[in-house]
Parts: C-alpha cells; structure tokens; sequence
C-alpha cells in the first residue's frame, strides 16, 4: 500500500485459486460489467495466461483517492514464481473456490499453496477473502458453501458465493474483501487486535 | 516524468540525462509503479510493470533452479535501434525494479553506470521507515459500498 493524507490509496489485491476456478472470468466479469473503455476502470491484459489485472477508482474513500489493482494469477505452477512475487506485494487476496464437488482436491491443492506463500511473507497477516464461483451450475454437481467453509478452513473470513460470467456475487466479494483490508491498510483495524 | 513520491524525481532525473534513456519506469516487485518518464498510456505503463514484474521473478527462479547463490541481476535485450535495461534493487523500501529504454544514442554500459548510480541514490534518498498507517475518515464503509454500487451500476441503499 502507499498513501498518506494527500496521497492516493492504492491497493494491490491478488486473485487466487486453482487453475479454471474462474480468477480470470471474475476480473473480466468486472472489466465487463462496468465497462470498457471507462475512464475509472483499466482494461484489462491478456499475457497468454501470465496474468490478468484490471484496476478500480474507487474515487473517496475515508477522505483519500483509493484506487484498487486487482490481479488474477495464474493457477498454474510453471507460474508459482510470479504468484509469490505478487502474493508478497499484495494488500489482500482473494481466493476463489471451484464450487463444484469435483474441484475440492483442487481447491485445496491451490489454498494449500496460498497458505504457504502467505507463511513465507514478511510482516503482518493480510487479509483474504473467499468467493465461491460458478453457482449457476447444476446444483447435483456443487457442494454447499458451508462443505466449503470448512473444508477450507474459512472461519471468520469475508466471502460470497456467486457466478463470475453472470457478475453474481461479484461486487458482494469485492466490497467484503475491500472492507477488511482498507480498515488493516490504514489502520482502522487497531481495535480488533 | 511521473514520480508517485516527489524524492524520487532527483535520481530519476540524473540517470534519465546521463544514460540519454528514452523510456524508463521504476516498481515494486510487484508490479506497483513508483515513477515512469516516457510512457503516453496508463495501458503502457501498466503492462510492461506487470511483464517486467514477471521478467525478475522468473529469472529469480530461473537463477535458483540452475544453482546460482544470488539472482542473475539484470536483463538486457540490445537490439539493432533501441536496447532494455531490466534490473532489480533493494531499496529501504523492498526490492524495486527498474526499467531503461535506450536508443543508439545510449549503450547497455552507459545505462549501467548510470543505473547503479540511481540505485545507490534511491537507497540514499529513500525514506527508511515505514509509512505510518493514517485512519481512513469514519464511515468510509458507506463510502466503499456506495463506489461500488455506482461502478456497477446498482442503486445505493
């Protein structure tokens, strides 16, 4: 993060999770629904799977220009090299969870590797938050929300269920993860330690 | 030129007039950009900070899986008109990247003397403690949740 009374709030959020989890549809999805070629929204990159990033003006918030830098990254492990890169420069995460019963193994395979890059980081714990995809599917094929809060161990952790192609859910994430790591990026979570 | 933290202008200034850099862009190992001087589009900016960003940290690993103790260090691509500088350094604020585009004008040693002059003044001129955290303005939640709902066009409650 950088910023100060004068200066602009910027936060760096990474999206994370396994490969075809939907990172990408969700930062498309909000490229998407607010609107290419806004002034307030970048658009986004397509680097052949290295990453996608789309940026957010959030315009005043708490008295500071916050603007958000949202990145997916690559589920792959040929990439794992830049995902601790970003992991360690972020102000949050968000990570999305496959909601389908097939993809547990590979939910946790991807949380797993989240939770050590986020070990491996200097400093305080920064926030993450869960988003659930792909909720339009066939409800046979999908576990509940609730499996997945404790196969993953979420606790107390911001998260939403939603379906990125359709944007359900999506600003719901975005505003649960914002809020926590807005109030740890500036301080405003004193109290809660 | 374009400098988010108005020290940095100075270093920024003396390697673009000593290494006659047409294009040159200082981030984060993550990709946040510090300070560009060159560059017309935000688009531009903010693909070669996520693509060198990506450069250092594969070469990182590339260094490590191949044995070396330390990183390669920079990476330069000198092609028939114009050349790229492609350099980590440590700074009191973390690990920074640097990117020098030069012409015919320049050359990868100019570009290197004068790079590792900029980065001993950065690590000079840099503030070395951490940012304090300043309190966002009570109610900034209200404030979030009602930019949200305007960016997606939604109706604030």
């Amino acid at each position: 993060m950088s910023g100060s009374a004068a200066r602009p709030l910027v936060l760096t959020v990474v999206v994370c999770g396994a490969s075809r989890s939907g990172k990408s549809m969700l930062l498309r999805g909000i490229h998407e629904r607010l609107g290419a070629g806004r002034d307030n929204v970048g658009p986004p990159l397509d680097l052949n799977a290295m990453l996608d990033w789309v940026s957010l003006d959030l315009g005043n918030i708490g008295g500071r220009a916050a603007t958000v830098l949202l990145y997916a990254v690559p589920g792959v492990m040929t990439f794992d090299a830049t995902r601790r890169v970003l992991v360690h420069g972020a102000d949050g995460v968000i990570f999305i969870a496959d909601s389908q019963a097939a993809r547990i193994d590979d939910n946790l395979a991807a949380h797993g590797a989240l939770a050590e890059h986020l070990a491996a980081r200097d400093g305080d714990p920064i926030p993450v938050a869960y988003f659930y995809s792909k909720q339009d599917l066939p409800a046979e094929l999908l576990v509940a929300p609730t499996v997945l809060d404790e196969v993953l161990g979420v606790g107390n952790a911001p998260r939403a269920v939603g379906d990125a192609v359709r944007g359900e859910g999506v600003r719901e994430v975005l505003q649960a993860a914002l809020t926590v790591i807005l109030r740890r990026a500036s301080g405003n979570d004193a109290d809660d330690a | 030129m374009r400098v988010l933290e108005p020290w940095l202008a100075a270093p920024l200034t003396g390697l673009l007039r000593e290494s006659s850099a047409r294009l040159a862009l200082v981030m984060t190992a993550s990709g946040q950009v510090i300070a560009q001087h060159g560059f017309t589009r935000s688009l531009d900016v903010m693909a070669v900070a996520a693509l060198g960003a990506g450069i250092v940290a594969t070469t990182a690993e590339l260094a490590r899986l191949v044995g070396s103790s330390t990183d390669f260090g920079a990476v330069v691509h000198h092609g028939d008109r114009q050349g790229i500088w492609l350099a980590p350094f440590d700074t009191p604020r973390g690990r920074w990247i640097g990117i020098v585009v030069f012409g015919r004008d320049s050359s990868v040693g100019l570009v290197r003397m004068f790079f590792d002059r900029f980065a001993a003044e950065v690590r000079d001129a840099a503030p070395s403690l951490t940012p304090p955290r300043e309190l966002l303005a009570e109610g900034f939640e209200r404030e979030l949740d009602d930019s949200l709902r305007a960016l997606f066009g939604e109706a604030s409650r």
